[in-house]
């Protein structure tokens, strides 16, 4: 369980963290998002336990991460993270190499690092020619897997995800979900990401927490966040909308629906149920 | 790394960030070479309280400054403690013999330092980096009569300047992503610190060559030409404060020389 209390943070004599308390609870998926400027990276890497907070701290299994026995090498194995454009930390001279790098710095020995590295490749669809080609010769989106490949397999019990798919385009996006999805129901790791928008990744949430200069505005379930999303400033996503416009018109669409195909069955499962309330008034 | 400032400017609109930024510069150089000629700790102090003022003139933060001197402090330090050690050595007598111009011998240095560090902060944080390139361009420009391409020389300067704090950001990001794959930065021993080291210059190294090649291509997108006949957007004018400041500047001056001649 991860547990934050009375964070604050000040760059110079500003504070850009004031007061944030939350709980993640194992095996949750919990959401930070807040608009640019708001803090999140910030908090981010005080959740990592690589930025220590001017007030407050980050409990983890009810240790103090932040303890100098906590602290480095030995938060590094229960924590991976995702930073913003992680393909910039890519610089060994193959992939491989890049993969192995931070379970190398845990001396973790060579044939456990080649099986974990086998499995993860195995999971992303890394192939062999991506994992021996140079880190400056693969195209942004397979830079963007690799470092996701980086992070998971040292098999972290908290996944760490700042922003992770700003600048990729929605079909590499979409994927780059489907994989964190994937990764969540196989190891039930505990999940933690930071977004802009109320997007895709918020159907994922089991909590969302949503910061606005460096407050805490509102820590909710998602469902209640959509309702909200216009009082907060944020647009709801795209099918949250369809969903409360059909509903606004007397029809019952689950709130949860969350991807296109679900939304797809639900529909149909509407039409269907039409088509036999007419026949039994013909 | 995260008291270094250099490089970034602060906008404002004091009367140091007035001034025409060529008599900044010429001010420095005339200043740094005058600085070095000091003699005694009553020149040096003179001048040290003089910057001082121009400090607050500026209407930026003293702890700013005091952020940047901080970082110098402990380097400074060091070398003066050397410094001392080196004089007590060469004038072959014991520490316990220190006399009064040794330790005040050290002092100089400090403050020296301090001066030179102090002039280019509040040269850094009062003027934009188009300023510096304009000035640095404007004052270059008889040396055009000896085939030097002085535009090019001026927009090296300024980009190296311009680019100086962001990669400072972009290694403090790397430090971050590498503390959290497994790095450690703390390392007692020399060699893992220098192994450390390594994993952060590397990328950050990269990082810059894609930045500059960026900035290249964004350059010659805007057609850019190194050899074309520029005109300027703002063109640098004498003005009352810059008179007030030339004036300013010769009286430190003067003060300095009055000050070599006081006997201690």
């Amino acid at each position: 369980m991860i547990h934050a209390e009375n964070i604050y943070f000040k760059y110079y004599k500003e504070y850009v963290l004031k007061n944030i308390n939350f709980s993640v609870k194992n095996g949750e998926i919990f959401g930070i998002i807040g608009k640019t400027g708001s803090g999140k990276s910030t908090l981010v890497n005080i959740l990592s336990g690589l930025v220590k907070p001017d007030e407050g701290t980050v409990f983890i299994d009810g240790k103090n991460i932040f303890n100098k026995k906590e602290s480095g090498n030995l938060l590094s194995k229960k924590i991976s993270t995702v930073f913003q454009h992680p393909e910039k930390q890519l610089f060994n001279k193959c992939i491989y190499d890049d993969i192995a790098f931070s379970m190398k710095n845990q001396n973790i020995p060579e044939d456990i690092i080649k099986k974990n590295i086998t499995e993860v490749c195995k999971f992303l669809n890394i192939s062999d020619d991506i994992l021996n080609s140079s880190p400056f010769c693969i195209s942004g989106g397979e830079k963007r897997k690799c470092a996701l490949a980086c992070a998971l397999v040292t098999k972290p019990k908290i996944l760490i995800l700042d922003e992770p798919t700003s600048g990729l385009d929605a079909y590499t996006a979409n994927k780059f979900l489907n994989y964190i999805k994937e990764y969540h129901n196989k190891e039930k790791s505990t999940i933690i990401f930071t977004s802009n928008s109320v997007g895709n990744f918020a159907y994922l949430c089991d909590k969302i927490l949503i910061l606005d200069n460096g407050e805490e505005k509102i820590l909710d379930k998602p469902e209640n966040i959509f309702k909200k999303c216009k009082e907060l400033g944020f647009s709801a996503p795209n099918i949250w909308q369809i969903i409360s416009i059909i509903n606004s018109k007397g029809y019952n669409i689950p709130e949860k629906t969350s991807t296109i195909s679900e939304m797809q069955e639900n529909i149909w499962k509407l039409i269907k149920e039409k088509e036999v309330e007419n026949k039994c008034k013909i | 790394m995260q008291n270094l400032t250099f490089g970034k400017y602060i906008s404002g609109n004091s009367s140091i960030h007035k001034i025409d930024p060529r008599i900044k510069i010429m001010a420095s150089i005339l200043l740094f070479s005058f600085i070095f000629s000091a003699k005694n700790l009553v020149s040096l102090t003179f001048v040290f309280f003089a910057l001082l003022g121009t400090v607050l003139l500026s209407s930026i933060k003293l702890s700013r400054f005091l952020k940047s001197l901080k970082f110098i402090l402990i380097f400074t330090s060091i070398t003066s403690f050397i410094n001392l050690i080196f004089e007590v050595y060469t004038m072959n007598k014991s520490i316990f013999d220190v006399k009064y111009n040794i330790v005040a011998n050290s002092f100089i240095t400090l403050l020296k330092l301090f001066s030179l560090i102090l002039i280019s902060s509040v040269i850094m944080y009062t003027t934009s980096p188009a300023g510096i390139s304009a000035a640095i361009s404007s004052l270059l420009s008889p040396f055009k009569y000896l085939g030097l391409n002085t535009e090019e020389i001026a927009i090296t300067i300024t980009i190296s300047m311009r680019f100086l704090p962001i990669l400072l950001s972009e290694a403090k990001n790397m430090i971050l992503i590498q503390k959290s794959r497994g790095v450690s930065i703390e390392e007692k021993s020399i060699i893992l610190k220098a192994k450390a080291l390594l994993f952060i210059s590397v990328p950050v190294f990269v990082l810059s060559l894609k930045k500059a090649h960026e900035l290249a291509e964004a350059m010659e997108s805007r057609c850019y030409n190194v050899n074309s006949q520029r005109t300027k957007y703002k063109i640098l004018k004498l003005k009352r404060e810059d008179l007030v400041a030339i004036i300013y500047i010769f009286a430190i001056i003067l003060g300095v020389i009055l000050c070599n001649k006081i006997k201690i």
